[in-house]
């Protein structure tokens, strides 16, 4: 079901603990990454890879904001939320956003191309207002630095 | 051995023991959702918190927290008293509290609690949570998901009892769901157990949904007929008829579990079609002329068995026993009914009482059985045709005829596993009381009197068999079955 | 005021991050002593005691003495791990060692387990910190190469494993016992105690959690000694530590200072005061779960532990967030009580059932139609979460609360009056 690299990488990660089943979050982020969720085929994988059953990952897949078992779009936004963000200019960034890509929170582009999830603190309050794309940070945002990150990210 | 004191009073206890478990001793209950004896500890669900060392800061779960030297734990304390409340209302604010068409209502402890400490949801002036009400999780198992308070009994059994995990939880917080997830519908067979542990009614019975108000039934505290594992049952029945089996804790037997196999065969015990008063020759009859038919028969006694069901309790074999003495009948013998068992309860002997019978002398069908003149049928068995090759004459009393009844030349009523009185010994040799759940009706007099007035014996009770039993021994039966 | 350098002294150095770097300025020399002069363990337990270093985390806790509960007679393995979680609302300051100068977190973990005698550390990092997990990840496997971990580190018979793992954005799992189910793989509750992690942690066996600044601090007492450390700030809780600034003031910032100055110092010196035009509100001063601080004792609070206590608050996280006369306070704890209900993990009923309740009251005043009963009802509500809960989170969510509901009633009240559904009924306490 993956390449053998990234079973590889995948192996690497189980290695560094006793058990298997403690390699579960990293190696369904890692998965994640390469399948964009955790579809129940990569789900049933992991419980075989982990010698778990698929409750179990289940479980563990499910509770986490981060690990995704809905399908997303191409590309995932988070957008801080909280406090400190929340009176620095995160209020009109979600505005924008939302307008801008005709979303609601946790929804997706009709395009498919961009999911908008909200987050919580992301440890960059000294830099409000932060947003994650695909993982990568992006801080102290103006609107039409936004408008190009979105330009930017096709 | 540790010394403290709950509510004022000392009690010592080994250590490693919980507080919940020490107060027991004392006789006081502390209120308790997520833990079960049986299960063990978690800690969720935060109903039994105590107040340790005076110290009301910070509460102490009762389930989980350890014994120690001198410690000084109150149950009831302001601090206990308004924690528990709090407790309460939060379990019911997102609570349906649709007691009135809930399977659990009369045996929730919810409802209980909020009767005994109030308050109920009054104070939450917001929506309730929505979540699944109507899910299936087998074909035996619904699950309201609103009135689940997620203190994972459920799951729980699952993985410490059954070492299996066909649910699971689903989601983080006030989100958080119980659910079969990825696994279809559940297949274990001990399955219908987390309806009995689930402390409210999010798990219900698809066999019992509906069907009566547990306030309305009559109970009866019995033993499981379906294998001689003899777990212990909880009958309920309305106006005669058995609604539903229940497993009654029993640490030496079962826990508080059982089969779903047997508890859902509390149905076939409620037989509509019964052999009622006796007859003879397919005729109605007196029972004072079937008597004089089976002493016309048995006669001398020679070339006459007795083939009795494992089903039927010691008391009543005793008094067949006695009967078989008086009429010179030598060979006492006993069924055999096997079905598939498992590495948990379920045993291959599908009948309770098999060791009973065996005590009392009772031996295996011999495998060359002797030339029969006439057999005498016991109880609800399973007759190896061979045996009924040669016969004169077949006596036959039971609950139901069956393909026998035709044959059978003096035929007498029985009470099925379910009517009787007296005492089965399990698999493991433990005697256990067996106490009637239903009443069969008209012209179906209990096993042993029939007996009795054969034998020509003076039992007033089935007390006094149980008696006059644990005065013979082994020995004595033997001696019995080789004169 | 004192400024200090003793963690963030090589952040704006160029390839801070690398271990070349830490070595210029005799990084690792501290671990290759113990190792060499064969030092007895227990001496560097004594050491940092002694020294009154508290934990960065959150709690406080006096970190040799945690460290000297981990059994020395065991047949278990003993692990380490390292708390870099970091969500608590206002913090950013582990993410700037792990990103800048992870090598001195790495020799922190090194004396860390040879204190404790444990031979497998785990790094457990938010998933968010990209740039931190592979700075981190980096940085293992220089010191690998340059024999600090490894098996036989400098022919002591010492071996040392380190690796990284990650959460997967809960908050929840910073929590020590959440974060050792959280690794574990399985639905990250955290676990009632006793027992302790340093007794029954990680698989079972001893384990230390410690964050990311804490043990960024090891390597500095154990060269200079637990009395420098005991000289630094404020005597009763030494030390430099990191804070974040963030909020209304001009310039939001971490910067490093030792214990015992003056907040306002910090907001009017190095914050450059409050924004243009604005006057300050509040401060909640220790991360979200800590008791907001009203202007006044924003004026006279030192910042050390006995100082905030005074106050009837805490130093938390060291993450100072900065309100100013902008902010409704009403809105600003329903944007905290979201944050605690979407954070719960769901395991205890008070917690789960309590903190979404508040954001239903809160989300009801705010939108105009609170009664004059929900303040008592939201106080209420926390007293029967509070100290009854299997963890401190929903305590970190009461400290908030109740603290504003208190100190900002009249914000509360003029909501609410001019609500036309106020009613006056009183609310009975449960
Ligand atoms: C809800 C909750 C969240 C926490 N989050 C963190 C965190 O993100 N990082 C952290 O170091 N400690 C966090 N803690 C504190 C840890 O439980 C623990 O006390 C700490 O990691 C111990 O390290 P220290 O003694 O070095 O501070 C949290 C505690 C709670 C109750
Ligand atoms: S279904 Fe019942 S037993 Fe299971 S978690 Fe919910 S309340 Fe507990
Ligand atoms: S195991 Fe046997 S005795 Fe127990 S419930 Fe099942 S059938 Fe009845
Ligand atoms: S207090 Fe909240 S976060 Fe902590 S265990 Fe309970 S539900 Fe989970
Ligand atoms: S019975 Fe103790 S917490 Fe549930």
């Amino acid at each position: 079901m993956f390449p053998d690299e990234l079973v590889a990488e995948l192996e690497e990660i189980r290695s560094c603990f006793p058990v298997a089943k403690a390699a579960m979050v990293p190696v369904l982020r890692r998965v994640q990454e390469d399948r964009g969720w955790i579809d129940p085929e990569a789900r049933d994988w992991v419980a075989e890879f982990l010698s778990v059953t698929k409750m179990e990952v289940h479980e563990v897949a499910t509770f986490y904001p981060m690990l995704y078992t809905e399908p997303v779009g191409k590309h995932v936004i988070h957008v801080c939320r909280t406090l400190s963000c929340d009176v620095c200019g995160a209020r009109e960034l979600w505005a924008h956003l939302e307008k801008k890509l005709k979303v609601e929170r946790g929804g997706t582009t009709e395009d498919g191309r961009f999911t908008l999830k909200s987050a919580e603190c992301l440890a960059s309050c000294g830099t409000a207002p932060v947003m994650l794309i695909d993982n990568e940070r992006h801080e102290n945002l103006s609107l039409a630095e936004v408008d190009k990150l979105l330009e930017a990210t096709k | 051995m540790i010394k403290l004191s709950i509510d004022g009073r000392e009690v010592e206890v080994e250590p490693g023991t919980t507080v919940l478990e020490a107060a027991a001793t004392l006789g006081i209950d502390i209120p308790h959702y997520c833990y079960h004896p049986d299960i063990g500890v978690d800690g969720n669900c935060r109903i039994c918190l105590v107040e340790v060392n005076g110290n009301t800061d910070k509460l102490a779960i009762g389930c989980k927290f350890p014994c120690g030297e001198g410690m000084e734990v109150e149950t009831e304390s302001e601090a206990v008293v308004k924690a528990r409340k709090g407790v309460m209302e939060f379990l019911l604010i997102n609570h349906p509290l649709d007691c009135t068409i809930c399977d659990q209502a009369g045996e929730c402890p919810l409802q209980d609690y909020s009767y005994h400490y109030g308050t109920g949801d009054s104070r939450f002036a917001e929506k309730k949570r929505n979540k699944p009400k109507h899910v299936e999780f087998s074909e035996k198992v619904m699950f309201d998901a609103e009135r689940c308070i997620l203190c994972t009994r459920c799951t729980r059994f699952f993985e410490e009892v059954r070492d299996c995990r066909p649910i699971g939880v689903e989601n983080m917080g006030g989100k958080s769901t119980i659910t079969t997830g990825p696994n279809g519908p559940i297949q274990d067979p001990y399955q219908m157990n987390i309806i009995d542990i689930c402390p409210v009614g999010a798990l219900t019975s698809r066999d019992f949904r509906f069907k009566q108000r547990v306030w309305f039934m009559d109970f009866a505290d019995t033993v499981c007929p379906g294998c001689s594992k003899g777990c212990n049952i909880t009958a309920g029945s309305y106006q005669g008829k058995l609604l539903r089996f229940v497993p009654r804790r029993n640490t030496e037997v079962n826990a508080s579990w059982m089969c779903d196999d047997g508890r859902l065969s509390y149905d076939k015990y409620n037989m509509p079609e019964r052999v009622r008063g006796a007859s003879v020759s397919g005729d109605p009859a007196s029972f004072d002329a079937a008597r004089a038919k089976i002493t016309e028969l048995v006669g001398d006694g020679q070339g006459v068995a007795v083939l009795a069901s494992t089903s039927q309790t010691s008391e009543e074999l005793f008094a067949v026993r006695e009967w078989a003495r008086t009429a010179r009948v030598r060979d006492l013998w006993h069924g055999e009914r096997t079905w598939e068992s498992d590495d948990f309860l379920k045993q291959a002997d599908a009948t309770p009482n098999t060791a009973g019978a065996q005590a009392l002398g009772y031996a295996s069908v011999p495998s060359q059985a002797p030339e029969l003149r006439g057999l005498i049928v016991v109880g609800d068995v399973d007759v190896p045709p061979a045996l009924l090759a040669n016969l004169d004459f077949l006596i036959q009393q039971a609950p139901q005829a069956g393909e026998l009844g035709e044959a059978a030349v003096v035929l007498l009523p029985g009470r099925n596993a379910l009517e009787k009185n007296g005492h089965w010994t399990n698999g493991d040799g433990a005697v256990q009381e067996v106490r009637a759940a239903r009443d069969p009706g008209p012209d179906v007099p209990e096993d042993w009197t029939i007996w009795r007035d054969l034998a020509g014996v003076s039992w007033t009770s089935i007390a006094e068999i149980t008696k006059a039993m644990g005065a013979v021994s082994t020995a004595d039966a033997e001696a019995v079955t080789a004169s | 005021m004192k400024a200090s350098t003793v963690i963030s002294g090589r952040f704006d150095t160029k390839n801070s991050q690398s271990i070349e770097t830490y070595r210029k300025d005799g990084g690792y020399e501290t671990w290759s002593t113990v190792l060499d002069e064969k030092r007895d363990p227990d001496s560097l337990i004594d050491e940092v005691k002694a020294s009154g270093l508290r934990g960065r985390g959150g709690a406080g806790f006096s970190t040799g003495m945690k460290w000297s509960f981990v059994p020395k007679q065991t047949d278990k393995p003993k692990y380490l791990c390292v708390n870099g979680d970091e969500s608590e609302p206002g913090t950013f300051k582990d993410r700037q060692i792990l990103e800048f100068d992870p090598h001195q977190l790495l020799e922190g973990v090194a004396l860390t387990c040879y204190a404790v005698q444990a031979h497998t550390a785990y790094i457990y990092l938010r998933c968010e910190f990209k740039l931190g997990i592979a700075t981190v990840k980096a940085a293992i496997k220089e010191a690998y190469e340059a024999g600090m971990f490894g098996k036989d580190i400098h022919g002591s018979g010492f071996d040392l494993d380190v690796s990284v793992t990650i959460g997967a954005g809960a908050y929840i799992c910073g929590e020590e016992t959440s974060l050792l189910n959280s690794i574990e793989g399985v639905r990250p509750y955290p676990r009632n105690k006793p027992p302790f992690p340093a007794v029954e942690g990680l698989f079972g066996c001893p384990t230390v959690i410690n964050n990311v600044e804490t043990i960024a601090n090891i390597p500095h007492i154990i060269k200079n000694g637990a009395e420098w450390h005991t000289k630094l700030g404020c005597p009763e809780d030494p030390g430099s530590r990191l804070w974040g600034i963030s909020g209304h003031v001009a310039k939001p910032r971490w910067v490093e200072l030792e214990t015992g100055y003056k907040l306002q110092d910090l907001i009017d010196g190095p914050c450059g005061g409050i924004r243009k035009g604005h006057t300050l509100k509040a401060i909640i001063p220790g991360g979200s779960s800590s008791k907001v601080l009203l202007p006044d004792q924003v004026a006279r609070v030192t910042m050390d532990t006995p100082g905030i206590r005074a106050e009837g608050s805490s130093l938390g996280s060291a993450a100072i967030i900065v309100l100013d006369d902008s902010v409704c306070m009403v809105d600003a704890v329903l944007n905290l009580m979201k944050f605690y209900a979407h954070e719960s993990c769901g395991q205890c009923t008070p917690c789960r059932e309590g903190t979404p309740w508040v954001v239903q009251v809160l989300q009801r005043i705010h939108s105009g139609k609170g009664r004059t009963v929900d303040m008592d009802l939201l106080l209420d509500i926390a007293h029967n979460m509070e100290g009854r809960t299997v963890c401190a989170l929903a305590d970190g969510a009461c400290w908030p609360l109740t603290s504003i509901v208190k100190k900002f009633r009249h914000e509360f009240e003029a909501k609410i009056v001019a609500a036309p559904s106020a009613t006056s009924s009183k609310v009975a306490s449960a």
